[in-house]
């Protein structure tokens, strides 16, 4: 597991390499609108991440920013210069943005080396040779200069992908999905390589991937993307613990939701009396991630709520329960000393304020 | 591995390369005894006679001019069909694959007899272009029924691109424009040489066109030689030298090749480039394809139709021809598409050196002048099976070893495309070699097989040469009339055969489009 620092969101400058605004597409002569009126916002230097469910208009997102693709409506901003808009459309060519493809298309009559040094034709000789050089050093390529990409392995094509586009200094880098073709154990390594050259060379990111732990461990910023548009942008933490709706509650790992009733700074719910966020009034419905729940014995208190451990998931560092109260199931996830066995009767308790989602 | 070709799948396949491998070498081999039958010092004396040095230079700059000219033909087509809006890409189609219905010596006949000495034009007003016969002419009438070789070649290369990388090149900087060039192009170089040997080889072996066109290549001397002089020797001498030509041919485009990874290019893509306009292709692109509407459509249309009212016709030589053509074509089709796959089998899945040689001899056999491939099966069944000469069996035979290459092409491709995979994943689940080959493999690669009968039938129907020299006495088929009518300018006798050829083959080539249409679905996402 990898801890968060607070990552300074306010490090980043305050102008936005890349900005789109109210983007729509859609196929089939409008009949199927993939994206409906997107915004987006990428501060400079930042590693943004759109995180969603296969289908939901990533891949077109990222070709829309590209310019591979073009928008119904919608503006797109590099630097603050529009390069997408009513009455104007940059080529791909001049847009200055990298793009690393899902299946990684290298170029399969070039070597490695020919491979990284094709973005750079505009760069004088010299310079460019030393570029193929640092950028063959950064990603661990220098070896494999001579192969053909179809003699390299999933992980070493992935970074041969990465150094070509990263190469030729591009302004934003887009990456579809780089490391859902790899293998889980190679996904990991890649995922931190990959994100500490990023960082070092200070290249603002956009990657866009279905899965949320690579999202949560590689971005600055998370932006959760479903079929109704954008959810929630935030940093890990905040789209994690504080989750702005229901969707991405669910979508972010598991969560208990709870129909509760409010009365300011708490909400009466089925496990008692629960802190809540923020002040509300009323019927709402709570998430409360299961490392924020833990369990004690039941004492003599009239007023306890008690459940019943129906299942118990040993995991080494931590245990999962699952806990019946009043007919309604909750997870608890709680450190590997406290002992419960199913069928015990257990007393479920937050140590955290439960988030109140959007209605 | 190799163990299992000895299996008894083994032998269903081991049979037919074995018989492949024999039918091909034998007559070549015999056309070296026939070369050498003189003497060594003579034998060298007719290799450099200035008339093989000329005849040399004729053949070689006829298929050079014609390769150009089918290149940008073939390219303009594919690109415009593939990547355009420019015309549907079905128009583009039957336009580029039409002049494969026209054989080439119909394609001459239809020149000569509109706009040849004693034509159309010459007939109506006087005007005479004797410049239609002769070299231009030849690479006129080359290149107008070749260039949907290369055309179909190309396009499928260009759909088989992964749109991703033109896509990575814009994103790194690069214009269409030059995407075009550095990624595009290189990729279709496997594409454009698979094109350019099949366009190459048929103007090598071209009897027809060059010997009604009066233009003495070494296939058209090869015939005068054996024909009119007799002189078997030199005959055989001249086959020698176009033998050596296409064993030169086959072992560029194998050198060429080598190095490419055949399972990266032609994996097949889930998206395609969407078709823009034209633009600066739109103007050429007019040019060209009207040229080619009007020259290999309209102009065959007019003529025939012209001929056909000014001639007498018999309706009982045209069945017996007509019944002649169909009998040939059927069986040697079938036989070719079995002896095909098999070919393209061990080469693509048991690949060692003796498949890739019998892949190899296939394509020898095919790049064998047709004229030379007859005489020696001639000389050979009367010394080795009497009873053979002049029968329709082999005739069939001969006919289906020399078009077999033209089967193994979509054949192969298919099941390079095919992967290995399934078939063992058929064999995980119960089923024997057999079995998986049956139930997984040719349900994927069954409309290759189809497509690639079907242009042996093609091409048997408009066969000649071979025809000419080994079918039995009284055969008849279209394409002999077509040729000797032709040859003594009786453009009406000849305008019905003609009609005939073209209609059949038509059918057929519409029959193969509709089966093996490998523009992929659009759709994407």
């Amino acid at each position: 597991m990898i801890r968060y620092q607070n990552r300074e969101i306010n490090k980043f400058k305050t102008i936005s390499a890349l900005e789109a605004h109210n983007l729509v597409k859609s196929y089939n002569r409008g009949a199927d609108r993939v994206l409906d009126g997107i915004d987006i916002v990428v501060p400079e230097g930042c590693l943004f991440s759109v995180l969603g469910s296969s289908g939901c208009g990533k891949t077109t997102l990222l070709r829309l920013l590209a310019g591979l693709d073009t928008p119904d409506s919608g503006t797109i901003l590099v630097d603050g210069k529009v390069v997408t808009g009513p009455g104007t459309f940059v080529p791909p060519e001049e847009r200055n943005i990298g793009y690393v493809f899902q299946e990684f298309a290298l170029f399969p009559h070039l070597d490695v080396r020919s491979n990284i040094d094709f973005g750079l034709r505009q760069m004088e000789s010299a310079r460019r040779a030393d570029r193929v050089a640092e950028v063959m050093d950064l990603l661990d390529l220098t070896d494999l200069a001579t192969r053909m990409p179809h003699s390299l392995s999933g992980g070493e094509q992935q970074r041969v992908a990465v150094a070509r586009s990263i190469a030729p200094f591009p302004r934003v880098l887009l990456m579809d999905e780089p490391f859902s073709s790899l293998d889980a154990s190679l996904r990991q390594e890649t995922r931190h390589q990959i994100r500490r050259v990023l960082k070092n060379q200070d290249i603002t990111t956009i990657l866009v991937t279905h899965d949320q732990e690579e999202a949560l461990s590689v971005a600055d910023t998370i932006a959760i993307l479903s079929r109704n548009g954008i959810e929630q942008v935030g940093t890990p933490e905040s789209v994690y613990y504080r989750p702005a709706s229901e969707f991405v509650a669910r979508f972010l790992g598991r969560t208990n939701l709870i129909e509760s009733v409010s009365h300011g700074n708490t909400a009466t719910t089925k496990i008692g009396v629960l802190s809540i966020d923020r002040q509300v009034t009323g019927n709402v419905v709570l998430s409360i991630r299961p490392e924020h729940l833990s369990l004690r014995k039941p004492g003599s208190s009239a007023s306890e709520v008690v459940g019943r451990v129906v299942t118990r998931e040993f995991k080494g560092h931590d245990i999962t329960f699952e806990v019946m109260v009043d007919s309604t199931p909750f997870l608890v996830h709680t450190d590997n000393q406290v002992q419960f066995s199913p069928g015990d009767e257990v007393v479920v308790y937050a140590v955290q304020p439960a988030v109140v989602l959007n209605s | 591995m190799q163990k299992r070709l000895f299996s008894y799948r083994g032998w269903l396949v081991g049979i037919p390369v074995a018989f492949v491998a024999l039918a091909v070498m034998v007559p070549i081999l015999y056309l070296f005894v026939r070369a050498f039958d003189a003497d060594g010092s003579q034998f060298i004396e007719l290799l450099v006679r200035r008339r093989s040095v000329v005849l040399l230079l004729n053949t070689v700059s006829l298929a050079a001019v014609v390769l150009v000219l089918t290149t940008i033909i073939g390219f303009v087509f594919a690109w415009l069909a593939e990547r355009t809006t420019f015309l549907s890409p079905r128009i583009l189609t039957i336009l580029g694959v039409l002049p494969l219905a026209v054989p080439g010596y119909v394609m001459a006949y239809v020149m000569l007899g509109s706009l040849g000495d004693y034509g159309l034009l010459a007939r109506l007003t006087g005007i005479q272009i004797s410049t239609i016969s002769g070299f231009g002419g030849s690479a006129l009438v080359l290149t107008l029924y070749t260039f949907p070789y290369m055309f179909l070649n190309l396009r499928s290369g260009l759909a088989g691109l992964d749109p991703a990388l033109e896509e990575s090149s814009r994103t790194l900087g690069y214009s269409s424009r030059d995407s075009l060039r550095y990624v595009v192009l290189p990729q279709l170089r496997p594409a454009f040489l698979a094109g350019a040997m099949l366009v190459v080889l048929h103007v090598l072996g071209d009897f027809g066109v060059v010997s009604l066109m009066r233009f003495e290549t070494l296939s058209y001397a090869v015939f005068l030689q054996y024909s009119a002089a007799f002189d078997r020797t030199y005959a055989a001498c001249l086959a020698l030298i176009l033998l050596l030509l296409s064993g030169l041919l086959l072992y560029l485009e194998f050198r060429l090749l080598r190095g490419f990874s055949a399972t990266q290019s032609w994996t097949s893509p889930r998206r395609r480039v969407p078709p823009k306009p034209a633009a600066g292709m739109t103007v050429l692109g007019s040019i060209i394809v009207g040229a080619v509407a009007l020259t290999a459509v309209c102009l065959p249309i007019v003529t025939i139709a012209y001929w056909s009212f000014n001639g007498t016709l018999g309706a009982l030589s045209i069945g017996r021809a007509f019944r002649g053509s169909i009998s040939a074509a059927l069986p040697a089709a079938a036989l070719a598409g079995f002896l095909a796959l098999s070919i393209a089998y061990v080469r693509v899945r048991y690949t060692s050196r003796a498949t890739i040689a019998a892949e190899r001899i296939a394509y020898i056999g095919y790049a064998t002048p047709a004229l030379a491939f007859a005489l020696a099966i001639i000389f050979f069944s009367l010394k080795a099976v009497p009873g053979l000469y002049q029968s329709m069996t082999l005739m069939i035979l001969a006919l289906s070893v020399h078009f077999l290459a033209e089967a193994i092409g979509p054949i192969r491709t298919a099941l390079l495309k095919s992967s290995i995979r399934l078939e063992e994943a058929a064999r995980s689940l119960g089923r024997s070699g057999f079995q998986a080959f049956r139930e997984v493999t040719f349900p994927t690669i069954r409309s290759s097989v189809l497509a690639g009968t079907v242009l042996v039938f093609l091409s048997v129907m408009k066969e000649l040469p071979i025809t000419l020299l080994l079918s039995p006495t009284g055969f008849r088929s279209l394409a002999v009339n077509v040729w000797m009518f032709t040859n003594e300018a009786q453009f009406g006798m000849a305008a019905p055969f003609a009609l005939l050829i073209i209609f059949a083959s038509g059918c057929f080539a519409a029959f193969a489009l509709r089966h093996h249409d490998p523009i992929p679905k659009s759709g994407d996402q």
